[in-house]
C-alpha cells in the first residue's frame, strides 16, 4: 500500500511536471469579445508592407490562409478577393485597409477582418553573415461591431534553421511539405521565412493564438 | 487518497502530454503547392496553362488519397479558367467551393454574378468597375 500511495505521488509530480512544462509564461489574452462573435469566415486583407522589399505582401499574403484554414476557419480565397480590390481600382494595401467594414462584409460575406503589418523583410546584414528575418503584426476586427477579437505577432529569421528543424509541430510539417514541392526557383528564402512568421502569427490555439474556429475538432474546447 | 491520485494522473497525464504535443489531429487539408501558386500570382508571374494543370495535377493526387483540398483551391482555379477565357469551368469551381464551403456562398455568388464581366478579362485589362457601381455593391439573393 505503501508503495501505491508513492506512485501516487509521484504520478502527481510528473502530472505538475507536464502541466509546467506545457503552460508557457504567456498570460491568457481576454476571449470575452471572440467567444461572443464566434467567427466563421476570414477576410485576410493583404497586409500593409513598411519594408523596402516588395514582395513582403505576396510573400505573406500567400501563406495566410494555411494556418487560419488548419485551425478550423473558411478563409475568403486571396487570390480573387485581391482581384476585386483591384477591378474597384484598390491595388495598395495602405488604401485597401480603408474600406469600410460594411463594403467588406456584404461583398466577401466574411465574419472579421484581419488586419496585419509587416516591418521586417528580407535580408538583414550583419558584419560576418547576414540573415533573412520576416516579422508580421495582425488585428482580427469583427465585421459586425468593430471590436478588436484579438491581435498578434510572429517573427522568423534563417538564423535559427540549425536549432529549428523539425520544430513547429503540424504546421512547419505541413508547410515544409508544401515548400519542398516547389522549385526552388520560384520562391526565395525571404518566402520560406514569411511562411514560418505567418505560421506563428496565426497560430490558432492556447496559450495566446485565435481560437479554434467551427472547422476543427478542437473547436470549443479553448 | 493515493489511488485517487493514481487514477486521476492516469487519465489526465495523457491528456496533457497529447495536448502538449500538438500532434494528435492530422491535417485537414492537403496543401502541396497552394501556397506557392498563390504567391506566384500574387506576383503577377503566373504560366496560366502552366498552374492550371498543376493544379488539376494536385486535386487529383489529393483525391487519390481521400484528401481534401484546402480552401480557396477550387476558386482560384476558377479564376485561372475565367482569365483563359473558360467560363463555364470557372463556374464550375466557383460552384464546386460554395458546395465544399458554404460559408464562401456570398462571395462565391458575387463572382458567379460578375462572371464573363471582370473576372474573365484580362488581370491587367483596364478596370471599368467602380466601388460604387451598383453590381459592385449589390448582395447576390
Amino acid at each position: 500500500m505503501k508503495s501505491f500511495s508513492l506512485m501516487g505521488r509521484f504520478a502527481a509530480l510528473a502530472l505538475c511536471l507536464a502541466v509546467t512544462a506545457c503552460a508557457s509564461q504567456v498570460k491568457a489574452p481576454d476571449y470575452t469579445a471572440f467567444k461572443a462573435a464566434k467567427p466563421r469566415t476570414i477576410l485576410v486583407l493583404p497586409p500593409v508592407n513598411h519594408t523596402p522589399d516588395i514582395k513582403a505582401t505576396s510573400g505573406l499574403l500567400s501563406q495566410m490562409t494555411l494556418p487560419l484554414a488548419e485551425g478550423g476557419y473558411y478563409v475568403i480565397p486571396v487570390t480573387l478577393e485581391t482581384e476585386t480590390f483591384r477591378q474597384n481600382g484598390l491595388s495598395v494595401p495602405d488604401e485597401i485597409i480603408q474600406v469600410p467594414a460594411e463594403k467588406l462584409r456584404t461583398i466577401y460575406g466574411a465574419d472579421a477582418v484581419l488586419y496585419t503589418t509587416i516591418t521586417d523583410y528580407g535580408s538583414v546584414y550583419h558584419v560576418i553573415n547576414s540573415n533573412t528575418v520576416v516579422t508580421a503584426s495582425a488585428k482580427l476586427v469583427d465585421l459586425k461591431t468593430g471590436s478588436v477579437l484579438w491581435t498578434g505577432t510572429g517573427t522568423a529569421s534563417s538564423a535559427e534553421k540549425n536549432q529549428n528543424s523539425g520544430a513547429g509541430g503540424l504546421i512547419g510539417v505541413l508547410v515544409n511539405a508544401a515548400i519542398n514541392q516547389v522549385v526552388d526557383n520560384l520562391t526565395d528564402e525571404s518566402f520560406v521565412e514569411a511562411g514560418t512568421a505567418a505560421n506563428r502569427l496565426l497560430k490558432v490555439g492556447p496559450p495566446d493564438g485565435l481560437l479554434y474556429g467551427p472547422r476543427s475538432a478542437k473547436y470549443g474546447t479553448d | 487518497m493515493s489511488r485517487y491520485a493514481r487514477i486521476l494522473a492516469g487519465i489526465a497525464l495523457p491528456g496533457v502530454l497529447a495536448a502538449c504535443s500538438g500532434q494528435s489531429t492530422p491535417p485537414l487539408y492537403s496543401w502541396q503547392s497552394f501556397q506557392a501558386q498563390q504567391y506566384l500570382y500574387l506576383q503577377g508571374k503566373t504560366d496560366l496553362l502552366a498552374q492550371i494543370t498543376v493544379m488539376e495535377k494536385d486535386m487529383e493526387k489529393a483525391r487519390a488519397k481521400g484528401l481534401s483540398v484546402p480552401p480557396g483551391f477550387h476558386a482560384h482555379l476558377g479564376l485561372l479558367y475565367a482569365t483563359e477565357g473558360k467560363t463555364d469551368l470557372a463556374q464550375q469551381e466557383f460552384t464546386q467551393e460554395k458546395t465544399l464551403f458554404p460559408e464562401a456562398t456570398t462571395y462565391m455568388d458575387f463572382l458567379l454574378e460578375n462572371l464573363g464581366q471582370a473576372p474573365g478579362s484580362s488581370p491587367n485589362s483596364p478596370r471599368t468597375q467602380n466601388v460604387s457601381a451598383p453590381q459592385n455593391t449589390k448582395v447576390p439573393s
